[in-house]
C-alpha cells in the first residue's frame, strides 16, 4: 500500500511536472523526480521491495520519456537503487548533506548509464560527448533540491504509517 | 526450488528485474521494427495520465489566471479610470476649442464683411439671474472707448440686444426677448416695416413682430431684420423669423406675429458690440 501510494505520488508529480514547469518558464527536465523516488525507496524500504519499486519507477519514467528506449530507465533505476542502497548503509540519507551527495553521484551515474545503454542498444543514437553535459543542470538541480524533494514522499509515509523518516531533514 | 528462491530472493529479483529491461531495450532499440506491446502500454498509460492531469491543471491554471491571479486589478482599474477621465477631458477640451474656434471664425468673418461697422469683441460673463428680465452681462475687450448705452450687440447669426448699462469694460445687455426691448424692423425683401417687441417668455427666446394691419399677411418663415430706423441697430441684421403666422393677433392698430429669435442667448459666448459706423458722420443704423 505504501509503495503503491509513493508510486502514485510520483505519477502525479511526473504528470504535473511538464505543465507546472512550463508555467514557471523552467525546463521540465530540470528535476529528476524518478531518481528522487528511487533514492527515497533506497533509504526507507527493504531491499527487495525497494528494488521492485525502483524498477517500476523506471518503467514509469520510460513511459514519461518520449523517444527513449523502453526499459532503459528501469534498468538504470535498478542499478541506481543498488548503489544508493549500498551508500545508505554508510550515510544517513535522512540528512541533507549525505542526501545531496548521494543524489549528485546517482544522477551522474544515471547520465553515464544513459549514455552507455544508448550507445549499446539505440542504433539511432549519435555518440557525442555533449550529451553528458546536457544532464549536468539536471544533476545539479536535483542534488541541491533533493532534501526538499524528499518531503512529499516523506509526507506519504507519515500519512500511511506514521513514519518520521525525514525528521532531521532541513534542520 | 521454492526454498532456494526464497533464500535467494534478492539476487533472483535483481537479476530478473535487470534482465527484463535489457531485453526490452534490445527490442526497443531495433528501430526498424514496429512499436512493441510494452511500449504501447507504457506510452498509452503515461499519455493518458499526462493528458488527464494536464487538462485538470489547465483548468485550475486557467481559473487561477482568470480569477485568483488578478492581483492589482483594482489598482489597474483605478489607473485606467484616471487615464480615461484625463483623455475624456482632453477630448472635451479639444471639442470646446473647436466650437470656440468656429464661433470666433464667424465673428471674424462678420467683422471683415461688415467693414461699415465699428465692432469690438466681447465675452459673455453672466446671464440673467432674475426671472423677470432678459439681461446678460458682457465683458468687453477694451480697445478705445468703453461700451455705451444703446449700442447694439450682434453675432454672425443675428442680433442679440443692446447695451443698457456699462461700467468700464463691463456692460449689461438687454436681450431681444426682454419685454422692454424694442427694435425697428422690417421683413427682409418685402419692405414691410414694423417693431420687434420682446415677449418676456422665460422658457423660450421669443419676440413679437408688430406691423400695421394694412400690411399684407406674412407667411411662415418670413425673415425679420433690423431696419435701422431707430438709429440704434444697424440695418440688415437678422432678428428672427415668423413661426406661426396663423396665430397672429390683433393688438390695437397692429397685427402681431410670433417670431423665433435667430440668436439663442443661452448658447452665446462671444459677441460683437457695435460702437458705431466706421464711416465718420454716418449713423450706425444707416450703413
Amino acid at each position: 500500500m505504501r509503495s503503491f501510494l509513493l508510486v502514485l505520488l510520483l505519477l502525479v508529480l511526473l504528470a504535473l511536472q511538464s505543465p507546472i514547469f512550463g508555467l514557471l518558464g523552467v525546463r521540465a527536465s530540470l528535476i529528476d523526480f524518478p531518481l528522487i523516488a528511487t533514492l527515497y525507496f533506497a533509504s526507507t524500504s527493504r531491499a527487495v521491495r525497494g528494488f521492485v519499486a525502483s524498477s517500476i519507477i523506471g518503467f514509469i519514467a520510460d513511459g514519461f520519456t518520449p523517444g527513449g528506449l523502453l526499459g532503459m530507465n528501469a534498468e538504470i533505476h535498478g542499478i541506481v537503487f543498488l548503489l544508493a542502497l549500498g551508500l545508505s548503509a554508510r550515510f544517513s540519507l535522512t540528512r541533507p548533506a549525505p542526501l545531496l551527495l548521494v543524489t549528485a553521484v546517482s544522477s551522474v551515474l544515471k547520465t553515464l548509464l544513459f549514455y552507455l545503454f544508448s550507445l549499446v542498444f539505440d542504433r539511432a543514437f549519435e555518440p557525442r560527448i555533449e550529451v553528458l553535459l546536457w544532464g549536468l543542470p539536471t544533476c545539479l538541480a536535483t542534488a541541491v533540491l533533493a532534501p526538499l524533494l524528499f518531503l512529499p514522499f516523506a509526507g506519504v509515509d507519515r500519512i500511511v504509517a506514521g513514519r518520521r523518516t525525514n525528521e532531521s531533514l532541513l534542520r | 526450488m521454492i526454498d532456494w528462491l526464497a533464500r535467494h530472493r534478492f539476487p533472483v529479483v535483481v537479476t530478473t528485474m535487470l534482465l527484463v529491461p535489457l531485453g526490452l531495450m534490445f527490442l526497443s532499440g531495433r528501430r526498424e521494427s514496429a512499436i512493441t506491446l510494452p511500449e504501447q502500454v507504457a506510452m498509452g498509460v503515461a499519455g493518458w495520465l499526462q493528458r488527464g492531469i494536464g487538462s485538470v491543471f489547465g483548468g485550475v491554471s486557467g481559473a487561477a489566471t482568470d480569477y485568483v491571479a488578478l492581483v492589482g486589478l483594482h489598482e489597474e482599474n483605478d489607473r485606467l479610470k484616471a487615464e480615461k477621465e484625463f483623455l475624456v477631458s482632453q477630448a472635451l477640451e479639444a471639442k470646446r476649442l473647436t466650437v470656440e474656434n468656429v464661433a470666433l471664425r464667424r465673428l471674424l468673418e462678420m467683422h471683415q464683411s461688415r467693414r461699415d461697422l465699428d465692432l469690438v469683441p466681447a465675452t459673455l460673463v453672466a446671464r440673467e439671474l432674475t426671472p423677470f428680465f432678459r439681461v446678460a452681462r458682457l465683458s468687453v475687450e477694451l480697445d478705445g472707448a468703453p461700451p455705451q448705452a444703446d449700442q447694439a450687440v450682434v453675432t454672425p447669426m443675428g442680433l442679440v440686444g443692446r447695451v443698457v448699462h456699462s461700467s468700464g469694460s463691463i456692460a449689461d445687455v438687454m436681450l431681444l426677448a426682454d419685454t422692454r426691448s424694442r427694435v425697428a424692423s422690417e421683413v427682409l425683401g418685402r419692405g414691410i416695416l414694423g417693431m420687434m417687441v420682446g415677449s418676456g417668455n422665460p422658457d423660450a427666446y421669443l419676440a413679437r413682430f408688430q406691423v400695421s394691419q394694412t400690411e399684407v399677411l406674412l407667411e411662415k418663415g418670413a425673415v425679420i431684420v433690423t431696419s435701422g430706423h431707430d438709429r440704434v441697430f444697424p440695418r440688415g441684421i437678422e432678428i428672427g423669423y415668423v413661426s406661426r403666422p396663423d396665430q397672429r393677433r390683433q393688438v390695437g392698430q397692429y397685427v402681431e406675429y410670433d417670431v423665433v429669435l435667430a440668436v439663442n442667448p443661452g448658447s452665446l459666448q462671444d459677441v460683437l458690440v457695435v460702437r458705431g459706423t466706421a464711416i465718420p458722420g454716418r449713423p450706425a443704423g444707416n450703413p
